[in-house]
C-alpha cells in the first residue's frame, strides 16, 4: 500500500495544479480525479467538500464549448418537460449547474456509479448471451430518446458512452452530440461523433436520423463481439450467424439498408436470442452419434498417447534406424521436432494439446474403471474444450477435411460442435440409461471397442510417411491425403467418425 | 524498417500523380501481432508462457497472438508492464495496436504510467489496480 500512497500523492499534486474550477465553485468542490482528457475538453470527478457527494464536471474550451452548451441545453430541456411522476421516462443524468464563461463552458452533473462498456471490455470477452442482453437494454434506452417529440438523436453511441451500473442497468451518457431531428434538412452542418463508431452520414453524406443511432448500436455490438470495429474480423470469431447478420445490417453504409427503427432491431434481437431448448431428435440416431463420438474420443486418446511415445524417441535414434524401416520419413521427423517444444507443453504446429492429453488419460482411466457416467461427462468436457479451441480450427482448414453428409459440406469443427451438442443433449438421457439398463453397458462398450479397432485397422502410413485412411478414399479423391503437417490426433477423430458412420450404415 | 523522415522524403520525391508506391510494404503500419511476436522473441518467451503470465484465457490468447483478435488497450498496457518496456516503447506499442496512448492526467492511465516508470511487476500493478476496487 506504500505504492498507492506514493502514487496518490503525486497524482493529487498534479490535479491540484490544474486549477480547473471556476471561482464560485472553489470553496464548495474539489477535483479529485480526471476521467477523460482530450483536445479542448476534459471530464473530472468532483467531490463536495462538506458532504463528500460525487459529481462529474465536464468542461470544454473554444470550439468544443458549443457542443457542451448544447448538451446542457438539451438536458435542462429534458428535465423541464418530463413528467415528474413517470419514473420510466426520467433521464438518469441530472444536470446540477451550468456555467458559461463564453470561452469555457462548465457542466456539473450527477455521478453515475458503474463501469463503461469499454472499460468492461478491456479485460472481459462478452458471451453471446451478454451481447444480446446488453444489446436489447441499449436499444431500449435509445428508444426512449427517439420516442421524444421531436425525436432526439444521440449520434455518438459507443462503448465508452454506455455505463453499466452495479445493478446491471444501463445508462447512456454523453449527450453532447445529441441533435433534435429537423425535417427537411439535407445534411449535418458539422461533424460530430467518434471516428470509429460514427455513421457515414455524419461525415456529410446526409442528415443524421434515427438510423444513425442504429449504426452506433451495430458498432457497439461489433465491439462486444470482436473487441474491435472491423466487420471482417467478425467472421473469424465463431458464433451465432444471425447475430452477425444483424450487426452487418446495422452497420450498412446506406441508411436505407439498415433497420429503419430501433423497435425493429429490438424485435430482431429478441427473436435471435439463443433459444434455450432445441427439439429432440430421434433417440436412435442420438445413441449412435454419442457412441461414435465417445469412440472417436478414445481413439483420439490412443493417438495422443502413441504420439507421445513417438515423441519420447529422440530424433537421433530414428536416424540410426535409418532407411525405409522407420515409419517416420524425413518430413515427419521434422514434424516431430516441431512437436517437442517447451519442456512440458506439447505443441503441434503451435496447437497446444497438453491439457487434452491429461483429460484423455482420465477418460481412458474411467473407461477401465467402468465408470461410464464419469466417462461421458469427461468426453463432453473434452469436446467442449476442443470446440472452444480456436487454434484447433486454425489447423484444419484444408479442403480434404470436408466430407459430404446430408448434402452439406461440413468442416471438422462442425462435427465436433455437433458432437458437443449431441453429448449435451443426451447426457441426461444417458445417465438414466446407464443406471437402468446395465445389460446395455456391455453392448455399449463393445461398440466402442470395435469402432476403435476399425479405425486403427484401416489407418495406414504410406511410404512417403503420409497417413492414408482407406475409407477416406470413398469420400475424397483417390490421392493419398497429406496429413503430415496436420495434427494426427484430430485426423483420427475425423477418421473414427467416418468409420462410425460407415459401420452404422452397414448395420442398417 | 524505414523511419518516418525517410518515408516522407520518398513521398516528396515522387511524381505527384503516381501514388501507387503508397501500397509498398514499407508504408504498411507494422501489424500488432508481428510486433508482439518480436517482443516475445527478444525476451525469449514462448506464446504459452506469455499467455500464462498475462493470465489470459487460452483461446483468447492464441487469437491475440495470431492476429485474429486485436488486443485491448489494457492488455497492451499489461504487456508493456510484463516486459518492463519504457514509457516511450509502451506508447509505441499502443499506437501500433491502434489504441489510444496513455494520458498522464487521466487517473487510470496515470496508474499505468506510474507502474511503467517505477518498473513495477505485473502483480504489483494488479495490486495497485485492486486497491481501487471501489472505483477510482
Amino acid at each position: 500500500m506504500r505504492m498507492k500512497r506514493e502514487f496518490e500523492e503525486a497524482y493529487e499534486k498534479m490535479i491540484k495544479s490544474d486549477e480547473i474550477l471556476p471561482k464560485e465553485w472553489q470553496d464548495v468542490y474539489e477535483a479529485t480525479v480526471c476521467l477523460k482528457d482530450s483536445q479542448g475538453k476534459r471530464t473530472y470527478l468532483l467531490k463536495n467538500k462538506t458532504d463528500g457527494k460525487k459529481y462529474v464536471l465536464k468542461l470544454a474550451m473554444k470550439e468544443e464549448a458549443a457542443h457542451l452548451r448544447e448538451e446542457g441545453r438539451v438536458l435542462q430541456e429534458f428535465q423541464k418537460t418530463e413528467n415528474k411522476d413517470d419514473l420510466a421516462e426520467k433521464t438518469e443524468i441530472r444536470i446540477k449547474e451550468l456555467i458559461d464563461c463564453g470561452e469555457t463552458v462548465y457542466l456539473l452533473r450527477n455521478y453515475i456509479e458503474g463501469n463503461s462498456l469499454a472499460e468492461i471490455g478491456e479485460m472481459h470477452s462478452f458471451s453471446e448471451e451478454e451481447i444480446f442482453h446488453i444489446g436489447i437494454l441499449l436499444c431500449r434506452s435509445v428508444m426512449k430518446l427517439h420516442q421524444r417529440k421531436p425525436p432526439v438523436i444521440h449520434r455518438d453511441i459507443k462503448p465508452e458512452n454506455i455505463i453499466i451500473k452495479k445493478d446491471g442497468s444501463l445508462v447512456l451518457i454523453d449527450l453532447e452530440t445529441v441533435r433534435v431531428y429537423k425535417k427537411g434538412k439535407r445534411e449535418d452542418t458539422y461533424f460530430v461523433g467518434t471516428r470509429q463508431t460514427a455513421a457515414p452520414e455524419q461525415y456529410g453524406f446526409g442528415q443524421s436520423d434515427e438510423r444513425t443511432d442504429i449504426y452506433g448500436i451495430g458498432r457497439t455490438l461489433l465491439y462486444m463481439k470482436t473487441g474491435d470495429y472491423l466487420l471482417e474480423d467478425m467472421e473469424k470469431v465463431s458464433g451465432n450467424r444471425r447475430l452477425n447478420n444483424i450487426i452487418r445490417k446495422c452497420c450498412s453504409f446506406d441508411p436505407d439498408s439498415r433497420f429503419d427503427s430501433v423497435e425493429k432491431l429490438v424485435y430482431e434481437l429478441q427473436k435471435c436470442q439463443p433459444a434455450v431448448k432445441r427439439e429432440k431428435r430421434s433417440l436412435k440416431r442420438l445413441t449412435v452419434m454419442i457412441v461414435i463420438l465417445c469412440a472417436a474420443v478414445v481413439v483420439l486418446s490412443l493417438q495422443v498417447v502413441s504420439l507421445r511415445k513417438e515423441m519420447s524417441v529422440p530424433a537421433a535414434a530414428e536416424e540410426e534406424q535409418g532407411n525405409g524401416e522407420s515409419r517416420l520419413t524425413g518430413t515427419q521427423a521434422q514434424t516431430s521436432e516441431d512437436v517437442i517444444n517447451n519442456k512440458d507443453r506439447i505443441l503441434i504446429n503451435g496447437w497446444d494439446v497438453t491439457d487434452y492429453d491429461l483429460l484423455v488419460e482420465q477418460i481412458v482411466d474411467s473407461c477401465e474403471q467402468k465408470d461410464y457416467q464419469l466417462m461421458t461427462k469427461q468426453c463432453s468436457q473434452l469436446i467442449t474444450e476442443l470446440y472452444e479451441d480456436e487454434m484447433l480450427r486454425q489447423v484444419e482448414t484444408e479442403d480434404t477435411w470436408y466430407y459430404a453428409a446430408d448434402d452439406e459440406r461440413w468442416e471438422p469443427y462442425h462435427i465436433v460442435r455437433l458432437g458437443y451438442e449431441k453429448v449435451a443433449d443426451t447426457l441426461a438421457y444417458h445417465d438414466g440409461m446407464l443406471e437402468a439398463e446395465v445389460n446395455n453397458l456391455e453392448e455399449y462398450k463393445y461398440y466402442i471397442a470395435s469402432t476403435i479397432r476399425n479405425a486403427i485397422e484401416t489407418t495406414e502410413i504410406d511410404k512417403e510417411g503420409n497417413i492414408v485412411h482407406t475409407l477416406l478414399y470413398q469420400y475424397e479423391s483417390k490421392e493419398s491425403v497429406d496429413r503430415v503437417d496436420i495434427d494426427h490426433s484430430i485426423y483420427e477423430l475425423m477418421s473414427a467418425i467416418i468409420v462410425g458412420i460407415e459401420s452404422y450404415q452397414t448395420e442398417n | 524498417m524505414k523511419n518516418t523522415r525517410e518515408l516522407i522524403n520518398r513521398i516528396k520525391n515522387r511524381n505527384r500523380k503516381d501514388v501507387s508506391f503508397l501500397e509498398d510494404e514499407e508504408f504498411d503500419c507494422p501489424k500488432i501481432q508481428y510486433y508482439l511476436a518480436d517482443i516475445l522473441r527478444s525476451h525469449e518467451m514462448s506464446g504459452v508462457e506469455y499467455i500464462t503470465k498475462m493470465n489470459l484465457e487460452r483461446s483468447y490468447g492464441y487469437q491475440m497472438l495470431n492476429g485474429r483478435r486485436k488486443p485491448t488497450r489494457e492488455l497492451l498496457v499489461r504487456t508493456a508492464i510484463l516486459f518492463r518496456l519504457n514509457l516511450e516503447d509502451a506508447q509505441r506499442l499502443l499506437k501500433i495496436g491502434n489504441r489510444e496512448v496513455l494520458y498522464p492526467r487521466v487517473k487510470k492511465d496515470a496508474i499505468a504510467i506510474f507502474s511503467i516508470e517505477k518498473g513495477l511487476s505485473l502483480s504489483e500493478y494488479q495490486e495497485l489496480i485492486d486497491a481501487y476496487e471501489e472505483g477510482i
